[in-house]
């Protein structure tokens, strides 16, 4: 039992073992970082490619660097594509001094996000990377993207294609979720819901978005560790769980789900106000509509993890990965933030 | 902002100090706690005023939410007693949880914790089917749950979302002001109310509840149709004040559904063969007529609706936890297996006499004056309705005759004899308890 939540998970799922790996994940931060300082498209683009560079060496195990790399090829070729695009764009932009290009900036951070009319790498990535890879796409690989469409002022221009996608890949990742039966394919989906609601909430306030996404990944770190930490891979292995660790994960993904009284309602209660205080009520309609659509995605996965088993009535004992009872308080930690989460606000 | 700052927060707080404590009784326990809790809100009743008693914040409850709370705890204590014998920790967990959620979700004054409590209850009963639901298609029946009441209770948190940040309150009590005018009024309205009519359930989002049933254990259906439902109609008192005076179209509309919805569910509860659904298309019938009767707008209705809504509480909770202990012993649910139970044990048929006389609303039964309000209430509003709901509960009389001669009378078949030396169990004690409490509710104090 050494160091801080993050240290212990993070050196679990992902390989925080030497020094130089730690220096990559610093440096991850830091690009994020400079994604969401950033005043000019130019150094967006630097921090995104810093990011997306960093990415490897952090999420690649070097004991056994062939696990992820399919998912890690997949997953550079098209965050490479997305990059290009943006780069030549934002330079027809300042040489031809022309909004309209914008629209194609848009369309790369959209590929790049995993939203709409781009999401068909997601299955693909997803399937094939381990449960940090898959974390950090879900979340700090966003944060780069969303805080470059939220610091730019011609994203308010353009509301209109960002409104757009993010209703449809709300509505879209909901229905495509539903026929998975890979549950890192199922939160890959996920993901895209998650990025509809927070690329739409770049167009309201820059605050709400850092929360939303703030709860988003607690969230989200909480539910994958749990997943890499029970070994699980498809729904078909719930069936030697314990009680405990079916209601962690129950209640963990209830939380994505956002049902009332965990954090994943939080999301959708302050994302609603924000977007209606902004003025976008039908909008927010049709957004809502679309998580309710999502929310579906995890009622296969509870309903699998509620069924009485039939692991439970076999004569022999079944070894399952066991946890520590540190594992069950952190999780109940990330899971349950949800009332102190309010503090913040005031 | 601020508003929601202490709003969610103290749902939270308040439920996770009581759930260990619960999770830590056995199953009769628990069914002492319910019953004490019972008798304490009970008590509560008659000091208390008609009007809302603060506790905390927006803590805190009024005559409609005290019995409601006494109603849940009361149904949930019968339903443990009625499946005791083969109860488990996991039954007392889930019922635990979902007596203190409806607990909660019926004291509070602001619109938004019940919303939580509303969205939550949902939980328990769907982990309740799916844990001790007898067949493989409940995983199909738990889905249609979710999904109806899901998608419904979306557009509601949009509204009040809507409502918070015009109007900059969520609370029952001072529930005035509407945050949009025009057309977007309108579909404000639908979506404020369409969670609690399919909650309720009016008659054409009914088609979750039947296949909930069907699939539910006993104590499952004892609970989902003694309480689960009743969250739609209280939320539908509680927001229709917004609309007392104006004639709104779509609350006409409401109205036409329910009455005439009722009297269809009676026409498919007069022909299903599956007992299990025919009290639920039952409860459907009557819980349609609870929504017309809210909707009237008129004294009469609200008054009807109010007590047909704590009667059909106790006896659909009644009738399917009849129709459960029978087709325990039967091994169907279907009526061509369940013949001359008169015969094997007549105690049983004279629980049901009551249970099919209160359905169908004889005079000493409160279901009477329950349906004598709605008739009128319904009446004032538009002729027409008299005739509807006069045709409706013809039909509740003749389905209710028709679950009484089909079950109890006629020859007793083979398979049933050997039941006849089967003990009774503690099922007895909860059948008891429900027709005394049926009876007591004559005594009510109407709004």
């Amino acid at each position: 039992m050494s160091g801080s939540i993050l240290t212990s998970v993070g050196s679990r799922i992902f390989s925080l073992n030497t020094i130089h790996t730690y220096f990559f994940f610093i440096l991850m931060f830091s690009g994020g970082l400079m994604c969401s300082s950033c005043t000019d498209l130019f150094t967006g683009w630097v921090g995104m490619e810093v990011m997306l560079l960093c990415f490897f060496p952090v999420v690649l195990k070097h004991h056994m660097p062939w696990l992820s790399v399919l998912g890690c090829v997949n997953y550079f070729v098209i965050q490479v594509i997305g990059s290009n695009l943006y780069f030549v764009s934002s330079c027809f932009m300042s040489a031809f001094d022309s909004k309209h290009w914008m629209i194609s900036i848009l369309l790369a951070l959209f590929l790049k996000l995993g939203m709409f009319p781009f999401s068909f790498w997601v299955p693909k990535v997803y399937s094939s990377l381990e449960w940090g890879g898959c974390l950090m796409v879900s979340v700090w690989q966003k944060y780069g993207p969303l805080f470059i469409m939220a610091n730019n002022y011609l994203n308010q221009k353009f509301w209109w294609l960002v409104t757009l996608s993010g209703v449809l890949s709300v509505w879209i990742g909901g229905m495509l979720g539903v026929t998975v039966n890979s549950v890192r394919v199922l939160m890959g989906w996920s993901s895209v819901c998650h990025a509809g609601w927070m690329a739409i909430l770049t167009l309201t306030s820059e605050w709400i978005l850092l929360l939303y996404f703030l709860t988003y990944a607690l969230i989200c770190t909480a539910l994958f560790s749990m997943f890499e930490l029970t070994g699980l891979m498809n729904f078909s292995s719930f069936a030697y769980y314990s009680q405990t660790t079916r209601a962690c994960l129950c209640l963990g993904l209830l939380s994505m789900a956002g049902v009332p009284p965990l954090s994943g309602f939080f999301l959708k209660w302050v994302g609603l106000l924000s977007l209606i205080e902004s003025g976008f009520e039908l909008i927010s309609l049709a957004l809502i509509m679309g998580s309710g659509m999502s929310a579906l995605l995890y009622m296969n996965l509870v309903f699998t993890l509620s069924v009485h088993s039939w692991a439970m009535s076999l004569s022999y004992p079944i070894t399952t990965p066991m946890w520590e009872a540190g594992d069950y308080i952190r999780m109940f930690i990330l899971i349950f933030m949800f009332p102190f989460l309010f503090f913040f606000l005031n | 902002m601020r508003f929601s700052v202490i709003s969610t927060q103290s749902f939270g707080l308040w439920s996770w100090g009581l759930i260990p404590w619960i999770a830590s009784m056995n199953s009769l326990g628990l069914a002492h706690l319910s019953f004490l809790s019972f008798f304490f809100f009970l008590f509560l009743i008659y000091p208390s005023s008609l009007s809302w008693n603060l506790l905390w914040l927006d803590w805190g409850f009024d005559y409609l939410s005290l019995c409601l709370i006494c109603l849940s705890c009361l149904v949930i204590g019968l339903s443990i007693l009625m499946s005791l014998e083969s109860s488990c920790s996991e039954m007392t967990k889930s019922c635990g949880l979902l007596l203190v959620t409806l607990i909660l979700t019926f004291s509070t004054s602001s619109l938004l914790y019940f919303y939580c409590g509303f969205e939550f209850s949902v939980v328990p009963m769907v982990y309740i089917i799916l844990r001790w639901g007898s067949e493989a298609v409940r995983l199909v029946a738990a889905g249609y749950m979710v999904v109806y009441t899901l998608f419904s209770s979306m557009p509601l948190l949009w509204g009040l979302a809507c409502l918070a940040d015009k109007t900059c309150e969520t609370s029952m009590l001072i529930l005035t002001k509407t945050p949009f005018s025009g057309y977007m009024d309108s579909l404000w309205w639908v979506a404020m109310i369409l969670a609690f009519l399919v909650k309720s359930p009016l008659y054409p989002f009914h088609l979750w509840l039947p296949k909930a049933h069907v699939e539910a254990p006993t104590f499952g259906s004892m609970i989902l149709a003694g309480v689960m439902l009743k969250l739609g109609t209280y939320g539908l008192f509680r927001v229709c004040p917004i609309y007392m005076t104006g004639h709104h179209i779509i609350n006409s509309v409401v109205i036409a559904m329910g009455v005439w919805g009722s009297a269809y569910s009676g026409l498919i509860a007069l022909r299903v063969l599956d007992m299990k659904e025919m009290v639920a298309y039952a409860s459907v019938g009557h819980m349609s007529l609870v929504v017309a009767g809210i909707f009237s707008n008129t004294t009469w209705g609200w008054g009807g609706a109010f007590i047909m809504m704590l009667s059909h509480g106790l006896v659909s909770s009644l009738l399917f936890g009849l129709v459960g202990y029978m087709s325990t012993y039967s091994g169907s649910r279907g009526f061509i297996f369940n013949r001359g139970w008169m015969n094997i044990r007549p105690w049983l048929s004279v629980f049901m006499f009551i249970g099919c006389s209160a359905n169908m609303g004889v005079p000493p039964f409160p279901s009477f004056l329950g349906e004598l309000g709605l008739m009128t209430g319904l009446g004032l509003y538009n002729w027409v309705n008299f005739i509807v709901v006069g045709i409706s509960c013809v039909l509740t009389g003749a389905y209710s005759l028709r679950l009484y001669l089909l079950t109890q009378h006629g020859s007793s078949p083979s398979h049933l004899r050997p039941i006849e030396s089967a003990s009774n169990g503690p099922a007895v004690v909860s059948f008891i308890a429900h027709s005394i409490f049926i009876i007591l509710l004559n005594f009510i104090w109407v709004m």
